[in-house]
């Protein structure tokens, strides 16, 4: 728990934190707070400025090119990105983990055979790899979930596979073996939660990287689909719109920006509080 | 260093396989006929969509396919694009150079800033410019590129009129590829240097944006490494012998401590190659990742699987080379040569 004190004591991490639950808050609170719908068209309230540069308060942010506000777009946008990169980090873990937890232990044939798929999935770039998936699949917002979550799994595999391999041959391991535990509870009771500070670092980082490349795959037309309020597709669809409404550019980025500065400023804090060596 | 070469080799055929199975599978795994989907609303009689699965050839045992694409994608044989009706390979070839152009381009800025900014971030440590550099970084590293170039392009492009917001060179000059690299061909046709700047013009914004998480990647790296390096007994020593503490960092410690960034370089540079799809999409440059998205759009199957081989195929090359190079630049490993 020392990790845990030293992780309140760090500022930006705190801030981090603050900052991310405002976030988590607003996706959750976002089908009950006062807002228009996001796909809800108010005709004649096309491309309509934030209020402080001469909009209406009833659009505090704008209107987009269909006159839908976009306060409540980025709000339910954050419900999209939030979500979808907290399922992509929990199935990457329970994976990954599976995997990379069963290579270390195991070792032999199955260690070398999850390697080598861990080399084939890193020989491509990750958005290749999840534009494959979305090629394979069709490009939706589900399938754009699996193919962040494929392309996130080699670093949760490494990850927990080398924590098991440092934690495989130590002490308290051999004397629970010697006390008769099966291989089941040597894994999941005994060995894996002495692994959970890496996981839960890697966990921050793969936040950021799943967040970053579904917007991506939104902005490639390969993700969401209109007219899911999704960040990264909203960009895509206000690129013709820079000289004319710039407001509608720089929300859906600065709110990707600043949920993926915190995770990976929070995982560097993470970093910092449970591995003293670096 | 031939036998460690052959060793790496030998060590990545496995890989290789995995790779050439995956390329492989990827059209027989889509859910329905690829070939109706291929044809899609375009619409087909059905001896072309016979003629189209033997092109492919999805008429045969799922072994001997594998066989027939080996066998042919060895010969650099990669089947034929279904829009353009032209080799694969050929596309690819017209492409790449663009691709590897801008990825260079990129890779020269970003070592040439983010190699000085983690110096100067750890010879500070602590101190404000290594807080206001590591900041920078860590916002360029969680930057969501093509936000970033829409934010330059309405800046540089819309707002001050510097720069051109697409393509590699206007339309005026005629360039016929040569080299394929604009930045020489333009001089083969007498362009001279207003070719030259032009073709520039067109690389800055795309080449700032493709270099934006490579240089914050290099500049934390950069940073850890010297402070790692700066610990080190043979520093110690230095100090002792009354060495300054410049001459210590830049004639000492900075060549130990760019081996790791060495490997991060590396490492980028595969995905630099590839990675450049946000990039080139953007600003349409026409290079290897917009092609493969819009044969992703247009379902151009046969082009997504021989590009995805190919440049997965260079991806391990690259690595490879990396770790060649890391062993010959690190005198400690050298005797595994």
């Amino acid at each position: 728990m020392k990790s845990w004190r030293k992780l309140f004591d760090n500022k930006a991490s705190v801030v981090c934190l603050v900052f991310l639950s405002f976030w988590v808050l607003l996706a959750l609170l976002a089908p009950v707070l006062p807002l228009h719908s996001p796909i809800e068209v108010f005709d004649g309230q096309q491309m309509k400025a934030p209020v402080w540069a001469g909009g209406e308060a009833r659009f505090p942010l704008g209107t987009d090119d269909l006159g839908r506000d976009m306060l409540s777009r980025l709000a339910n946008g954050s419900r999209i990105s939030l979500g979808f990169g907290f399922l992509s980090v929990v199935v990457s873990v329970l994976i990954g983990g599976t995997l990379g937890v069963t290579a270390g232990f195991f070792g032999g044939f199955w260690d070398r055979f999850v390697l080598r798929m861990v080399d084939v999935l890193m020989a491509l770039p990750s958005l290749l790899l999840a534009i494959v998936v979305v090629a394979i699949l069709g490009p939706s917002l589900w399938n754009a979930l699996w193919a962040v979550t494929l392309v996130s799994l080699p670093g949760f595999i490494r990850i927990s596979r080398a924590a098991v391999l440092a934690e495989r041959e130590k002490d308290y391991v051999q004397a629970s073996r010697a006390f008769g535990a099966g291989r089941l509870r040597q894994m999941v009771l005994v060995i894996l939660p002495n692994c959970t500070a890496p996981m839960i670092v890697q966990a921050s980082l793969g936040f950021s990287d799943g967040i970053l490349n579904m917007a991506a795959l939104g902005f490639l037309g390969l993700g969401a689909q209109a007219p899911t309020p999704e960040w990264g597709a909203m960009l895509s669809d206000s690129k013709a719109y820079i000289e004319s409404a710039p407001w509608l550019v720089t929300w859906p980025g600065l709110c990707i920006l600043s949920v993926v500065l915190a995770f990976n400023l929070l995982g560097d804090g993470l970093r910092d509080a449970f591995d003293p060596k670096i | 260093m031939g036998r460690v070469l052959i060793k790496r080799l030998l060590n990545a055929v496995p890989t290789l396989f995995g790779v050439s199975l995956v390329a492989f599978l990827m059209i027989r795994l889509i859910p329905g006929d690829p070939v109706l989907l291929m044809l899609g609303e375009r619409g087909g009689s059905p001896e072309l969509v016979t003629e189209m699965r033997h092109n492919l050839g999805l008429d045969l045992p799922l072994y001997s396919q594998y066989f027939q694409f080996m066998g042919r994608a060895l010969r650099g044989d990669l089947g034929e694009s279904i829009i353009s009706k032209r080799p694969v390979w050929n596309e690819f070839a017209d492409r790449f150079p663009a691709t590897v152009e801008l990825s260079a381009a990129a890779l020269l800025w970003s070592v040439l800033l983010g190699i000085p900014m983690g110096v100067i971030a750890a010879v500070k440590r602590r101190r404000w410019p290594d807080h206001l550099l590591m900041s920078a970084s860590l916002i360029g590293y969680s930057m969501p590129i093509f936000w970033w170039g829409l934010i330059l392009i309405m800046f540089f492009s819309v707002r001050l009129g510097l720069t051109p917001v697409s393509g590699r060179i206007s339309a005026l000059y005629d360039v016929e590829p040569w080299t394929g690299f604009y930045l020489i061909d333009v001089w083969r046709r007498g362009l001279g240097f207003a070719g030259f700047w032009e073709t520039l013009r067109h690389m800055f914004l795309p080449a700032l944006v493709l270099g934006t998480i490579p240089v914050a990647a290099i500049a934390r790296m950069t940073r850890s490494s010297l402070l790692e390096v700066l610990r080190e007994d043979y520093v110690r020593t230095a100090k002792a012998k009354g060495l300054s503490f410049y001459r210590i960092v830049f004639v000492h410690a900075l060549k130990n401590a760019l081996l790791p960034v060495v490997t991060v370089i590396g490492l980028m540079l595969g995905t630099l190659l590839t990675g450049a799809v946000l990039t080139e999409t953007l600003f349409s440059w026409p290079g290897v990742g917009r092609w493969l998205v819009a044969s992703v759009q247009a379902r151009d199957y046969p082009v997504l699987q021989g590009g995805v081989l190919l440049l997965s195929v260079m991806i391990v090359l690259v690595n490879i080379a990396v770790d060649i190079y890391y062993i010959y630049l690190n005198p400690r490993l050298r005797g595994a040569l």
